[in-house]
């Protein structure tokens, strides 16, 4: 088991590397002049040639490159153009609070359907099951910003169990924080949650079909023995990597969800940098991005090698 | 202790019932063996899984009786019914590899029948079984909830390891904390036997338990269930399609046909004195060896080899990946727990226009790794050597997975036109017209799923692919090993005639030595990755050289 992750932490430092480097050439080969858009048009050749020279963009871009690459680990990204501060204090901040949505959104993803799906497989056919499933219809079908904006008329407007747009920070007050959040974290888990019922539901189905379990019931397991005992861990595989991907997914569309519910979070900061071009902002999200979906993978492979002896063997 | 009187079985998920057992009857005492005969789809299987209890679907009627101690199983409560489900009856299924949940280790599995039901045998309750219903249950709740004691984790193991010991396992410390796929199939197989053994059930039903084995290994598995019989005084239920094995192990036989009862019999009056004509046919087909099959057409070999395998060697690459960081003994523990994919070594063999050879040997042999290398599946830079050979083509032993199961058999015919460069509609109907008739398929097969197919029209939907890229080589891996005896008979006699008449080249691969006299002119025997004996049928079957190959006709023939 320990070989095998270390193994894994290898491989994806390594994707992760390949990653740094395609983002940082893109984004130095594609148009435009982050020191022209800070200065604006009217700016003479000479003042932008000089912050071109300050800011660094003329040296050659292996250096550049290695420059920032080395920094990474150190937590440094580099001095974001516009704001003339180190980027990782810009966003810094806006990490926990797209953190924490996600943690939340999956913590509900799981909550709810896990049992549910256990449930709806288990009493197949019945009335619950087929009101699960009409409801699971409904949601998978809605996108989550509509389903914010529903959340929010309803609960905010109506109800006044949150007020919209009052949007407090982690650092004020972690509960209020906390509760700004439930609303964003349910719109973003709901489409995900029916989606994870329908696979559970239809995995255990499919794995109670299988020979082990006529062996179980020659034993004289019940239903319920059957299923705790040998189907949910067979079952539960796809799921997890269900999951993992879920939770890639909500990093981004964790960005509209924050226009949504006015959250100051990384999607709002990735949107004003790329329209000033502060590359070293966008550089470090995008990054950042692409480190929690590689670290989320990883966890995903460790939990199903700890599930499937199988996997362990490859 | 068993009576099984007018045993019905009807299925009703299509819009008339459709009787799929009717009228079986037999008797069985405390320790006698009884063998259930007939290919599938006579209902034995059917049988066996209604008298253990395990038809739970609300579509399938059975009326009749099954007589438990003289009380009717099929009138019991489910909760009755499972208190005797791995306490008194023990069930051993066909394939252990799916029989057991993969990501569960042995020992745990082994144990559950004990984990089921405590110590306590609660199968006595089955004498509530005349009283009112509901009353009957109510008492049982409650007896069963204070009578049940648990084992504690340390007995379970201790009696797991000591039934994996009682099947003959090699070291069942290790087995009881194996996966099922870290064993091999004959272990499995009696990994399966010791979990439904644990409990000392009074019938063990065997429901074709050597059917997914080798030769050598089924040999085995039933001298194990004749000791557990002799030792146990269990009554075994004995299903198979094999009447060699049957013959072996069982007092009384029954044969099956479609649902019916055609024969019923202690084993000497059948194998010896068979009155039906079916019966009579079946042992036909299982006695071939010392006597002379179908005509001696000598001349049908032409002496032109189409296929030439010269010193060729393949080894499959060592398994190191990035950042394999394994060392030493530990990584040497590691690789003896797995099955070795060992290759093959300097293998020669030349297959003639219109030559039949068979290749034998044991799973792991490397003869589907031969086949595949001769194909062009396997093999490419890291093997050494040379093969020459016209255009090959493959049959698959798994017909079922060979087919993709969402085109019809139509499309997958066409497809095969078309890769061999046929695109016009009219002469592509014409080709699989004539293949349809080669193979004997009716053309209402075209727009059937391979699903809707028995395993022996899947078989010949997989020949008529193969003819109709025109190979002049088909290599056959285990084409009937999955098959019913009546069925791979005719799959065989259609491979003759395709090789009479076109001159074919074929490898035939089997481990099953009965059919490879059947068919084949010559026979190579493989062991460990390498040819250790080649002769002319007659010669090696009367005359082996190899202490191996006596080994395997031994088992054959037993």
């Amino acid at each position: 088991m320990g070989k095998y992750i270390v193994k894994k932490i290898a491989s994806l430092s390594l994707t992760l590397i390949a990653v740094s480097f395609v983002v940082f050439f893109l984004f130095s080969v594609i148009p435009g002049d982050p020191a022209v858009s800070k200065l604006g048009t009217n700016a003479t050749p000479e003042k932008v040639e000089a912050l071109r020279e300050e800011l660094g963009l003329n040296a050659p871009f292996m250096v550049r490159y290695f420059k920032w690459l080395t920094g990474i680990p150190r937590g440094d990204f580099g001095k974001s153009y516009a704001y003339s501060m180190p980027v990782s204090k810009l966003i810094g901040g806006k990490l926990m609070i797209n953190g924490t949505l996600s943690l939340m959104a999956i913590l509900i993803v799981v909550g709810i359907s896990v049992p549910v799906g256990v449930y709806t497989a288990k009493h197949t056919g019945g009335l619950l099951d087929k009101i699960i499933t009409v409801i699971n219809q409904v949601f998978m079908a809605f996108p989550p910003f509509l389903l914010g904006l529903i959340l929010t008329f309803v609960f905010g407007m109506v109800l006044k169990l949150f007020s919209p747009g009052a949007y407090v920070g982690y650092d004020v007050s972690f509960a209020r924080f906390f509760g700004y959040l439930i609303c964003p974290a349910i719109a973003l888990a709901l489409p995900k949650t029916a989606m994870c019922i329908k696979l559970l539901r239809t995995n255990i189905l499919e794995e109670a079909k299988k020979d082990y379990a006529k062996t179980a019931y020659s034993k004289g397991n019940n239903t319920t023995g059957l299923l705790y005992k040998y189907v949910l861990k067979n079952a539960i595989m796809p799921t997890i990597t269900f999951v993992g991907m879920v939770f890639a997914d909500m990093i981004a569309s964790g960005i509209v969800i924050e226009q949504t519910f006015g959250i100051p979070g990384l999607g709002r900061s990735l949107l004003s940098a790329i329209s000033v071009r502060d590359y070293p902002v966008v550089e470090a999200i995008v990054m950042l991005i692409a480190f929690g979906i590689v670290i989320v993978s990883a966890l995903t492979d460790v939990i199903h090698a700890i599930v499937d002896p199988q996997v362990r063997e490859e | 202790m068993l009576e099984v009187k007018d045993l019905k079985i009807e299925f009703f998920d299509h819009s008339k019932p459709e009787t799929a057992v009717r009228d079986v009857d037999f008797t069985m005492k405390e320790g006698e063996i009884v063998g259930l005969v007939g290919e599938s789809g006579s209902g034995k299987s059917l049988t066996a899984t209604a008298i253990a209890g395990l038809i739970r679907r609300g579509d399938v009627k059975v009326s009749g009786e099954i007589l438990w101690d003289s009380k009717n199983l099929l009138k019991a409560s489910r909760r009755q019914m499972r208190a005797l489900q791995g306490e008194e009856i023990g069930f051993v299924f066909q394939d252990p590899m799916t029989a057991f949940s993969p990501v569960h280790k042995i020992g745990y599995q082994v144990e559950d029948a004990l984990r089921v039901h405590g110590k306590s045998k609660n199968a006595a309750d089955l004498n509530n079984v005349a009283s009112a219903e509901g009353e009957a249950s109510e008492n049982e709740k409650k007896a069963g909830k204070n009578d049940k004691e648990e084992y504690s984790r340390e007995e379970l193991k201790a009696l797991a390891i000591q039934a994996l010991k009682d099947a003959e396992l090699p070291d069942p410390e290790r087995v009881y904390n194996s996966y099922p796929f870290e064993l091999s199939g004959g272990m499995r197989q009696r990994a399966m036997i010791a979990s439904a053994m644990i409990s000392k059930p009074r019938l063990l039903i065997a429901d074709e338990p050597t059917t997914a084995l080798d030769v050598t290994v089924q040999a085995e598995i039933i001298k194990l269930l004749q000791r557990i019989n002799k030792e146990d005084n269990t009554a075994i239920l004995f299903i198979s399609h094999d009447l060699g094995l049957v013959k072996k192990l069982c007092s009384k036989v029954l044969v099956l046909r479609n649902g019916d009862v055609l024969e019923s019999g202690s084993a000497e009056e059948i194998f010896e004195n068979p009155k039906d004509e079916y019966t009579k046919k079946l042992i036909a087909a299982n006695v071939v060896i010392g006597k002379e099959h179908g005509e001696a057409d000598e001349n049908h070999i032409i002496e032109e080899p189409e296929c030439v395998v010269t010193d060729y060697s393949f080894y499959y690459p060592a398994r190191k990946s990035f950042g394999d960081l394994r060392i030493g003994k530990k990584a040497e523990a590691e690789k003896s727990r797995q099955p070795e994919k060992i290759g093959i070594t300097d293998i020669r063999l030349t297959v003639r226009k219109g030559e039949i050879v068979g290749l034998v040997g044991e799973s792991g042999s490397g003869k589907s790794t031969l086949a595949k290398c001769i194909v062009g599946l396997q093999g490419g830079k890291s093997a050494t050597g040379s093969i020459t050979c016209g255009k090959a083509r493959m049959i698959f032993q798994d017909t079922y997975s060979a087919l993709n199961p969402k085109m019809k058999v139509g499309r997958l015919l066409k497809e095969a036109l078309v890769l061999s460069g046929i695109k016009d509609k009219e002469e592509q109907k014409k080709e699989i017209q004539k293949i349809l008739d080669e193979v004997e398929l009716s053309e209402e097969f075209l727009e059937r799923f391979p699903a809707e197919l028995s395993g022996g029209q899947r078989q010949r939907v997989g020949i008529a692919l193969a003819l109709l890229q025109k190979p002049t080589l088909l290599v056959a891996d285990e084409p009937v090993s999955a098959l019913d005896v009546a069925i791979s008979e005719s799959i065989l006699a259609l491979l003759r005639k395709i090789s009479r008449k076109y001159h074919m080249a074929i490898l035939f691969i089997s481990h099953d030595l009965r059919t490879v006299y059947h068919l084949c002119d010559r026979v190579c025997v493989m062991k460990q990755g390498r040819i250790v004996e080649e002769a002319e049928k007659e010669e090696l079957y009367t005359n082996p050289k190899e202490e191996y190959t006596k080994v395997l006709l031994r088992s054959a023939l037993e």
